[in-house]
């Protein structure tokens, strides 16, 4: 793990989305649970529409969760996957997400520590030792060229970012 | 458990079970075990086979089903004692799960009751895999070689459970193999038969009961009883088209 503070541009992200648990049905790093699925959703489309003058063509597939009221009781939560896009005119099956402005953790998680408890590490060490609190419910992990899929975790690469203030 | 994940999983499960009492979240039971809500939540539903929400709701309904047929017991103080908001809440989730409301509950139903899931339990889960595919049996004959009250683990039988007109309680277990042509023992005649699942472990008990949690509607099956097909590896599960006629 690589943490490093940055600070990102607002960003218009389109995609797909689905809210609830995500593990209800499959679980695990399953490509059928509700993650894989919208993952899968979002693929099949850019597959079936290669031309998007809307999208910013930076090749990084974006998996945002975003957290509400009923994430601590019950679980539930917003998968989005997408991509950057320069407009909010996007085709009915895609949605937009306006993500802000903001200073962000930048994670590059190697191999097994993508599906590794990173998440503990964020709260417990990583965000402590920069002096930061998260600044939003929102976190983002982003899928380029270096991501070989799950059969290929070992020389798999992704980046995670979280939105932080100081604390 | 040599796993650490799994030990976690098993804090998280008796964790909720020493606070059904109480207004309990998913984030309560992943800090519990020291890891992050996310994590947790999906490893607890890899070796439990259902969302913590689920395992905590469930929990909760049949503990309160157990007492309100128990107990003479106003439902509105059921719904708070069991951490609801309110009595409509409380009668909205019974409802799903027991198929009645709480103020009409008359019958009895073991079958519907999710217990505990404990160590031995917890084991036989973990890894657990299941492959639900409907396809036709076969008629047949059931031969009757024992009985016995409830599941015993152990052998490489049939068994055949004998389950109330309601077809939520288990009033017997026939032990037997099936056969093609009727013999001189005693037998059931079998027909209009489906295998409904597929799972890969063959200790009965545990194979019955994750059947009935996960899967089982009694509405489903058009005569009192289910097959346990023992195998080497793995139990088939099959299900009744038409009744029993011995």
């Amino acid at each position: 793990m690589k943490p490093e503070r940055i600070h990102l541009p607002a960003m218009l992200l389109g995609g797909v989305s689905f809210y609830g648990d995500p593990f209800s049905q499959k679980s695990g790093w399953d490509s059928e649970n509700e993650i894989g699925k919208t993952c899968a959703r979002f693929i099949t489309y850019t597959q079936q529409n290669p031309q998007r003058p809307y999208s910013c063509g930076r090749n990084v597939i974006c998996e945002i969760h975003v957290y509400g009221e009923e994430t601590n009781t019950k679980g539930y939560f917003e998968v989005f996957v997408g991509e950057e896009v320069n407009t909010a005119r996007l085709p009915v099956p895609l949605s937009v997400k306006h993500l802000p402005e903001s200073d962000y953790i930048k994670i590059e998680l190697h191999g097994q520590e993508i599906t590794d408890d990173w998440w503990q590490a964020l709260d417990t060490e990583i965000l402590p030792k920069f002096h930061a609190r998260r600044n939003a419910t929102y976190i983002i992990q982003a899928y380029d060229a270096r991501f070989k899929g799950m059969e290929r975790l070992d020389d798999s690469v992704i980046d995670v970012y979280i939105p932080v203030e100081t604390a | 458990m040599s796993e650490p994940i799994l030990d976690a999983v098993l804090q998280g499960l008796k964790f909720i079970e020493a606070n059904l009492h109480k207004d309990l979240g998913v984030s309560d039971v992943a800090a519990c075990a020291s890891y992050s809500q996310f994590y947790f939540s999906r490893e607890f539903a890899r070796h439990a086979h259902c969302t913590v929400y689920d395992y905590i709701l469930r929990r909760k309904l049949s503990e309160a089903y157990k007492e309100l047929h128990n107990k003479r017991i106003k439902i509105v103080d059921l719904a708070f004692r069991y951490g609801f908001q309110s009595h409509e809440v409380f009668t909205r989730a019974y409802r799903k799960m027991f198929g009645e409301n709480p103020s009409e509950s008359r019958d009895y139903q073991p079958l519907a009751i999710f217990e505990p899931i404990g160590e031995a339990y917890l084991a036989f889960l973990s890894g657990l895999r299941v492959d639900i595919a409907e396809r036709a049996v076969e008629d047949c004959y059931f031969e009757v070689m024992g009985a016995s009250e409830t599941i015993e683990s152990g052998g490489n039988a049939c068994l055949l459970v004998l389950l109330s007109p309601n077809r939520y309680r288990c009033q017997c277990v026939f032990r037997g193999a099936l056969r093609h042509e009727q013999g001189e023992s005693p037998a059931f005649r079998l027909s209009g038969l489906r295998q409904s699942a597929r799972i890969y472990h063959t200790d009965a008990r545990s194979v019955f009961r994750y059947y009935a949690d996960h899967f089982y509607e009694a509405g489903t099956i058009a005569s009192n009883y289910i097959l346990l097909r023992l195998q080497n590896t793995y139990t088939d599960i099959i299900l009744p088209k038409a009744t029993i006629q011995p």
